[in-house]
């Protein structure tokens, strides 16, 4: 899977999983997304184990850190380095 | 007699240069503190502020906030915290109805201040304490004066302020069950004799470091900030988002070396599941304070085995009351039990089990709380009626100089004497220690004109409490993206459903009301985040 496909899939997986209140068409790649709180705390937790599954990945707590969750192209890239591993 | 604000001028007379508050890299003493909101007090009073006014607060927790608070209660007026995060229409509403003339606020709210302005807040006149002049534009319609203002030499408090501890120190709005929220006013007296209580109980000490993670509209907030200046002891702002990374949250916790924590416990449960506790280490932590919502006893036990030395209590009590039960968290050897008891009153508060024909229960029989004592809020703002219908004076065996609030809550009191917190008699609900009304969302939905009809329901959680579910009937042009945007428009959003299910028609019964039972019992899928 591309890292394209991946950012894209994250996307989805966000839309379908995260209550945010601002318009989703606006997220793109290199939104902000701690800067304009589209995940919250618990969403976050979700996020983590949603994305687990669906890539089959493990993300250890120390990959929850904000680098690599500041934006959806930072997320694609943890999930194709956990890939490689 | 004492006020909330004296908690801060004594301890800058006690200790000066100690550390009051820490925000980032920023911080004040309590000279500075008590200086610099003696300075923001004269510059109000100046822009009109007077004596038993209201003035909000707009801006992210900060410095600046918390020289606002004790710059409005100097003045004998209270201070009304509007959520920073919620949107601007709500916060109108809020502004209105307290009739909110002056708000002290921040150049991170400037784009978002003609909205307030347009949506109907009769605000006159916005101080922006941390801006100079240029750095900030005054929207139309009201002045705008920025802390270029403030005068270096007027650090003495304003002159000539009379001082009763019946005046109301703060208002906090809580979601309302009609679509408006309520505004709870608590007194001086009210804060400072559940402040008093929980400094004593918990032994705070000018050696502690608090954490205040609630932000300021939430009731939290006030044992963090009173507490600590009460003490002399230091109040360490916790980060904005911090908690979206549980890992950074415990080494935050450990490296700012946070004596006493108090917050809602499903963050607590990020921290057992990925703070990574074990490794990290919290030795400074002695006291853990959880409320708001439903501790789940398998997290609460886990967080206890990896923090052996901490004390951990259960403080329970609607906005209302500030805090009227609280419960020690006993170390359990094996499993924890199901639940834990709200417990015992605290001080110089009295609970009463009341049956539906308003006679008081004998020990052991579940009824309506009611509670009696110096905690208990002063009224509703504005709302004569509801406030006459839970608050009553007089009420009660024996004689009290103080009034009695009807919570609502439905509990009973256990073999060892501990309150044990059944539920709600109404549609009120806790979602992540926030409190939500069903029919506040429901009536924002309502607004949408693709909507014909709707039911809110709570979906138990065990991380949240509840996940809000929304049914709705519409005329088949919208979808569930545009109602979340559309409720955030008007609702904070901790309040907007995250589950919708779209029908037809909703279920009856038999008196033609919606059956939200029946919705609620159809939508049993327990969500299981861990």
């Amino acid at each position: 899977m591309s890292t394209d496909r991946i950012a894209e899939r994250i996307k989805q997986l966000m839309v379908e999983n995260l209550t945010y209140s601002g318009s989703w068409n606006e997220v793109d790649e290199e939104y902000p997304l701690l800067a304009k709180h589209v995940i919250d705390s618990l969403g976050m937790l979700k996020l983590v184990s949603v994305i687990e599954e669906e890539f089959d990945v493990e993300i250890d707590d120390d990959d929850v850190v904000p680098a690599n969750w500041k934006t959806i192209r930072d997320i694609a890239a943890l999930v194709e380095s956990k890939r490689a591993e | 007699m004492r006020l909330v604000h004296d908690l801060v001028t004594e301890s800058a007379a006690a200790h000066p240069d100690r550390v009051a508050v820490v925000d980032g890299d920023r911080s004040l003493t309590y000279a500075e503190l008590d200086a610099g909101s003696n300075r923001l007090a004269h510059l109000l009073r100046e822009c009109g502020v007077q004596h038993r006014d209201l003035v909000g607060l707009y801006l992210d927790k900060s410095l600046e906030s918390l020289l606002g608070i004790y710059a409005i209660l100097k003045l004998g007026s209270a201070y009304v915290p509007l959520d920073p995060a919620a949107p601007p229409a709500r916060l109108a509403t809020i502004a209105a109805n307290a009739g909110l003339r002056c708000l002290v606020t921040g150049a991170e709210k400037a784009d978002l201040w003609p909205e307030l302005l347009r949506e109907g807040a009769p605000v006159e006149v916005l101080v922006v304490p941390a801006a100079r002049d240029g750095e900030v534009e005054a929207p139309e319609g009201a002045r705008l004066v920025t802390g270029a203002a403030l005068d270096e030499r007027l650090d003495a408090p304003p002159d000539g302020v009379s001082r009763s501890d019946s005046d109301l120190a703060y208002i906090l709005y809580t979601s309302g069950s009609t679509g408006v929220p309520k505004g709870v006013m608590l007194s001086h007296e009210n804060a400072l004799a559940f402040v008093d209580w929980a400094a004593d109980e918990f032994g705070v000490s000018a050696e502690d470091r608090l954490s205040s993670h609630a932000p300021l509209h939430f009731d939290l907030s006030v044992f963090d900030l009173f507490a600590a200046a009460r003490a002399g002891a230091a109040v360490v702002l916790v980060p904005d988002g911090l908690s979206l990374f549980p890992l950074e949250q415990a080494r935050w916790i450990r490296d700012t070396g946070i004596s006493v924590w108090y917050s809602v416990p499903s963050i607590l449960t990020l921290l057992v599941l990925r703070g990574k506790l074990a490794e990290v280490g919290l030795p400074a932590l002695r006291t853990i304070l959880f409320a708001g919502e439903v501790f789940p006893t398998k997290y609460l036990h886990a967080l206890m085995q990896h923090l052996p030395h901490v004390r951990f209590a259960n403080l329970f009590g609607p906005t209302e009351t500030n805090v009227n039960t609280w419960y020690e968290v006993p170390r359990w050897d094996g499993e924890p039990p199901a639940s834990i008891p709200i417990g015992k009153p605290v001080r110089d508060v009295e609970i009463f089990a009341v049956a539906e024909d308003g006679s008081i229960l004998d020990r052991g029989e579940t009824g309506e709380m009611h509670v009696r004592g110096p905690t208990v809020m002063q009224g509703y703002w504005g709302d004569a009626e509801r406030t006459e219908a839970t608050l009553f004076h007089g009420w009660g065996p024996g004689s009290s100089p103080y009034p009695t609030y009807k919570t609502g809550d439905v509990a009973y009191v256990d073999e060892n004497g501990d309150w044990i917190f059944l539920g709600r008699r109404d549609s009120q609900i806790k979602s992540r220690g926030y409190r939500i009304e069903l029919g506040d969302v429901e009536a924002a939905l309502d607004q949408h004109p693709s909507v014909l009809e709707c039911a809110v329901v709570p979906i138990p959680d065990e991380v949240v409490t509840n996940r809000i579910k929304a049914f709705v009937v519409t005329d088949g042009d919208v979808g569930q993206e545009e109602l979340v945007t559309f409720v955030c428009e008007r609702l904070p959003r901790y309040m907007a459903p995250e589950l919708f299910e779209f029908r037809e028609a909703l279920p009856r019964s038999s008196t033609g009301k919606v059956d939200r039972r029946a919705l609620a019992a159809a939508s049993s899928e327990a969500t299981r985040v861990d």
